[in-house]
């Protein structure tokens, strides 16, 4: 079982959601089970942003892998315990 | 970012304070005669609250998700869907113990046990009463689409704490949004919509449903979110999708009017020799509702009611001004000047509001809560530095601002501590100085003389505020220290 951290550099929008998807397929086809999301420099995710780190959870999950986000914005945070998103997703401090 | 510091530490010790005396409550219960159940189950169920709320402020989720389980079971017992038993102590008081292991050994361990065994008992009373009578209901409001399963069981008594809450209202909706459909299509973000439905409405319950969202590789064509919130609000149906810009199709109506306890009692702050108290009384007997007159002489608040015409137009202008305010909603009051603040002043802090809920605090709060603010609003203006300032000087480049509020057997206790730059000896020599009649050079005087005329003086409104307290006994003492100041104002009992 092997774990990847991604540094994402952009907001998670519906504009850069297809080179994210790209990516982190390439990852988990190499066999990749476990994947943090570096997400220091995301201001902004929106629906499809949401959508796609949903799908990325429920990919590793079906592989017996866990999706964890770090170094998330306090607003973000504070969307994903609303959506009660912090039950699926692990979010570190 | 969650800090651990010295709120943390207020809370814990506060926690673990309140679950002991829910604990005795508990047991309490077990044995009380009926006619006094109501009261302690009162108690219960606002301590069980306030844990809940405290520790959602921490990001706790284990603990609000068990403390949420309690509440919905208070609740039931609350508004008399369910009664005593010992099953019920026993689950609560287990439920108790995890808050406390929880607390201790913070998160980390799998909670299912006691989660299940409490869905499993509401789930099985919800039953029994629906089986028993239809008509007479849960004491659990079930929310969700038409014709589909509920998303959630919310107890009657949580529908009313958010409708008497600061930001609630008698209007209860549950909102439906696509993710895709609704938000994004529309040029907006999940982050501005559920900002602005918890500016403008108090959220009660939230989810997305992720049931449909597949995977990575699965078709990305047709995939629906829902994102559910169930919200109290004062806006009726028409205001509502005019300013939150929502169409019928987004919005379901959960209640129209606000929810009673079988025991309501309405808190009359008042003369009990005033018309208004008369009146109130008089139809209070009709309608075999308490009325409880907690103090005995409040001018200034009784100058804002005036007689009417009506126990409608009366027992709703009471509701208003006197009724409605309660130490959570004026503690979320707090909060939200505090949020304000750090949005609108440049500085970055941290915050705690822990005001302990009794009838003498609420009393207090209502006659100062002007004053009190301004004590607030100074430790953020004068106290707290910018936060290159604070980086300059060697400190964290967040500030932290702690709001305290107990009640002893003597006195009531509410300080404001903020970890800024302190008032400098400068500026209390200046301040000082205008009120030393005395003569003596000022920068002879202790320092707890300096502080004495700092009081006195206009230095944040103090002056005021000290002379107001008189009336009361009560008094004021500022402790401005290498740490920052500490505010703390007595009045004894």
């Amino acid at each position: 079982m092997s774990s990847e951290v991604i540094v994402i550099n952009e907001d998670i929008v519906s504009s850069t959601v297809q080179n994210l998807h790209k990516e982190v397929s390439d990852f988990i086809a190499d066999g990749v089970t476990g994947i943090t999301f570096d997400m220091g420099n995301v201001d902004i995710i929106d629906s499809t942003g949401i959508g796609f780190i949903i799908k990325v959870q429920n990919t590793l999950k079906r592989n017996g892998g866990v999706l964890s986000l770090c170094n998330v914005n306090s607003d973000i945070v504070r969307m994903f315990k609303v959506m009660r998103l912090d039950q699926h997703i692990s979010i570190e401090d | 970012m969650i800090v651990r510091d010295d709120s943390y530490s207020l809370f814990y010790e506060k926690t673990v304070d309140d679950l002991d005396a829910i604990e005795a409550g508990l047991l309490e219960v077990e044995q009380a005669p009926e006619d006094c159940v109501a009261s302690l189950v009162n108690t219960l169920f606002r301590q069980v609250h306030n844990i809940k709320g405290s520790a959602s402020f921490y990001d706790l989720t284990e603990i609000v998700a068990i403390s949420h389980s309690m509440e919905t079971l208070l609740g039931m017992l609350r508004t008399k869907h369910i009664s005593v038993d010992p099953e019920l102590i026993a689950i609560l008081l287990s439920a108790k113990d995890w808050l406390l292991r929880l607390l201790d050994e913070d998160s980390g361990f799998d909670t299912t046990p006691i989660m299940k065994q409490l869905t499993s008992y509401i789930d099985a009373k919800v039953d029994e009463n629906r089986s028993r009578n239809a008509t007479q209901g849960t004491g659990v409001i079930e929310v969700g689409l038409p014709d589909k399963e509920s998303i959630w069981k919310v107890s009657e008594a949580t529908i009313i704490e958010a409708q008497n809450s600061a930001k609630g209202g008698k209007f209860v909706y549950l909102f439906v949004f696509d993710l895709i459909e609704d938000i994004e299509k529309k040029g907006k973000t999940p982050q501005e919509v559920i900002g602005e439905f918890d500016t403008l409405t108090k959220l009660i319950e939230s989810k997305l449903d992720i049931g449909l969202v597949g995977g990575l590789t699965d078709d990305a064509e047709n995939t629906s979110i829902p994102l559910y919130l169930l919200c109290a609000t004062i806006m009726d149906p028409i205001i509502v999708r005019e300013i939150l810009g929502v169409s019928d199709n987004n919005v379901i109506v959960i209640q129209e009017e606000y929810i009673s306890y079988p025991d309501e009692q309405v808190v009359v702050v008042t003369p009990e020799n005033s018309p208004v108290y008369q009146m109130l009384e008089k139809e209070a007997r009709n309608r075999q509702v308490t009325l409880t007159v907690p103090f005995g002489h409040l001018s200034d608040l009784e100058r804002r009611l005036t007689l009417q015409d009506s126990w409608e137009d009366a027992s709703f202008l009471v509701r208003g001004i006197l009724v409605a305010p309660t130490v959570e909603s004026i503690t979320a009051e707090f909060v939200l000047l505090l949020s304000r603040l750090a949005e609108t002043q440049g500085k970055r802090f941290d915050y705690d509001v822990t005001l302990e809920s009794s009838d003498p605090l609420l009393f207090f709060l209502l006659v100062f809560k002007h004053e009190l603010f301004n004590i607030v609003e100074n430790a953020v203006l004068h106290g707290i530095e910018p936060p290159q300032d604070r980086i300059r000087c060697g400190k964290s480049m967040a500030g932290s601002i702690i709001v305290n509020a107990d009640v002893t057997s003597r006195e009531i206790l509410f300080s404001v501590f903020d970890n800024g730059r302190g008032i400098s000896k400068e500026s209390m020599t200046v301040h000082a100085e205008r009120f030393n009649q005395n003569g003596q050079a000022v920068a002879d005087l202790p320092k707890e003389k300096l502080i004495d005329l700092i009081i006195k003086s206009e230095l944040f409104s103090l002056g005021a505020f000290a002379q107001k307290l008189k009336a009361y006994n009560g008094r004021i003492q500022v402790n401005s220290h290498e740490q920052g100041v500490t505010f703390t104002v007595h009045i004894p009992l």
